[in-house]
């Protein structure tokens, strides 16, 4: 065999690295060839490394959880489908959070969910990402002075664990202080402090698949809208060395935020995932 | 190659599915988008359409290879939609062109470097690639997959290979 047929085998091959024992033999004899096996699995190795962002597997975790309410005996009603893309559109475009903030009379089914998906929490964090995508600075006051007195109110009236209070005053201060100015880098740093956060709460409520999507849901939005947007605006923005280097800590941060939601989702048991008992809801007939 | 949808032993779930392939569908689009962000939604949706036709998909039906296909569609559906609208993005934002910045010092500059020689194949090209890399589907399934013969899949490799080792930096 020559070369340029061993070559020719190397490219069509299902696994460079594993071939037919006539090719293997031609290949370890033949520098150059070899040398071609090496690039091949190195060029199919930096695909496969390629890193995730740390919200893949927590969108993946609420989409699970979107599913999980539905009733089997509702399998085949194409309402249900129907139902069910509204909900999962409404992740895709945020549309849950503002609705949520124009309902003002919550009903007996808000009132029982909302011991573990706290509706003024949510309104919080939705607020703050409002604020820091608004670019004019009265637009901004304007969110602060139209909304800060209803909420901290709504926070006062809440019937909230300690833990949930605590992130609500730190969601009020934060939403102040975006009130004041713009400065990604600044503000990708606050909103990374909330992901912290919403991560301890993750890692709390893993055996609890309502709350663990109410926050997965969250920690997604803050991730997405708050730390990766203002890190995007930072780095086209000409930093000095110094903002540069904070930039720079912030991705090392985040990677390492990332790690840990990957670990965590990893960790959650397979019945926290509410999978077993209304996994009937989804499964195909035979 | 995965488990078909129904085996001897019990149906697999919806559940399962999403489980097992969700992270499968994302990397696939997010090569063939050439951004994360377009990729997170491209796989939302594509999910959502896997959910739809769930009811109606038979038996022996491999999940990855019928997932892969939804997805490839929900990414040529958006590129569709934006070539219609003449959407004037800007480079980062197409379809299709240059690496997530958003990854920032954390992705390999080989990574990226191959990430960006992905966006230069023609459209067969890197399909057929990316199906085998990464949806990691055999050359016969491919086939299938894109209505085309096993040889011509073969080739399509081939031809994708041989461009992205051109791309590669010999390495030190």
């Amino acid at each position: 065999m020559n070369c340029e047929a061993a070559r020719d085998r190397l490219l069509i091959a299902d696994n460079p690295a594993r071939v037919d024992a006539d090719l293997a033999e031609h290949v370890a004899g033949c520098a150059a060839c070899s040398q071609m096996v090496g690039d091949l699995v190195r060029l199919e190795s930096a695909v496969r490394s390629y890193p995730m962002p740390a919200t893949v597997l927590i969108r993946r975790e609420v989409f699970l959880t979107n599913l999980k309410p539905m009733p089997a005996r509702q399998i085949r009603a194409r309402h249900l489908i129907a139902a069910f893309a509204t909900i999962a559109a409404a992740i895709i475009i945020g549309i849950v959070t503002v609705a949520l903030v124009h309902n003002p009379q919550p009903d007996d089914g808000r009132a029982t969910v909302a011991q573990a998906r706290p509706a003024v929490v949510e309104d919080l964090v939705e607020w703050t990402l409002l604020l820091t995508e608004s670019e004019v600075p009265a637009e901004r006051e304007k969110l602060v002075r139209e909304r800060l007195p209803e909420l901290q109110a709504a926070v006062q009236r809440a019937d909230l664990s300690v833990e949930d209070r605590a992130f609500a005053e730190q969601l009020l201060a934060h939403g102040r202080k975006l009130g004041e100015g713009a400065d990604p880098v600044d503000e990708a740093e606050a909103f990374h402090g909330v992901a912290d956060t919403l991560l301890v709460r993750l890692d709390t409520s893993a055996q609890d698949p309502s709350r663990f999507g109410f926050y997965a849901q969250l920690y997604s939005n803050v991730v997405d809208r708050g730390v990766e947007t203002n890190l995007k605006k930072a780095e086209k923005q000409a930093l000095r060395a110094e903002r540069q280097a904070r930039v720079q800590e912030l991705r090392k941060a985040n990677k390492k935020q990332a790690a840990r939601v990957a670990d965590l989702v990893e960790r959650m048991p397979e019945q926290a995932r509410g999978a077993k008992g209304k996994a009937k809801a989804v499964t195909r007939p035979k | 190659m995965s488990e078909p949808l129904a085996s001897d032993s019990e149906p697999l779930t919806f559940d399962r599915v999403v489980q097992e392939h969700w992270v499968a569908v994302f990397r696939l689009l997010a090569h063939l988008a050439g951004n994360d962000h377009d990729a997170e939604e491209l796989t939302q949706e594509a999910f959502l359409r896997a959910w739809q036709g769930w009811a109606k998909v038979q038996p022996d039906t491999r999940p990855r290879a019928w997932l892969l296909k939804i997805a490839r569609n929900a990414y040529l559906d958006l590129y569709r939609r934006r070539q219609k609208v003449k959407f004037k993005a800007l480079a980062e934002d197409r379809p299709g062109s240059g690496s997530d910045p958003s990854h920032g010092p954390e992705v390999s500059e080989e990574a990226a470097a191959v990430r960006a020689a992905l966006q230069e194949l023609p459209e067969t090209g890197r399909l057929v690639f990316l199906l085998r890399v990464e949806g990691e589907l055999s050359f016969a399934e491919i086939a299938t997959e894109l209505n085309t013969s096993e040889e011509a899949a073969r080739w399509h490799m081939h031809q994708a290979r041989m461009k992205l080792l051109a791309r590669m930096k010999p390495r030190e």
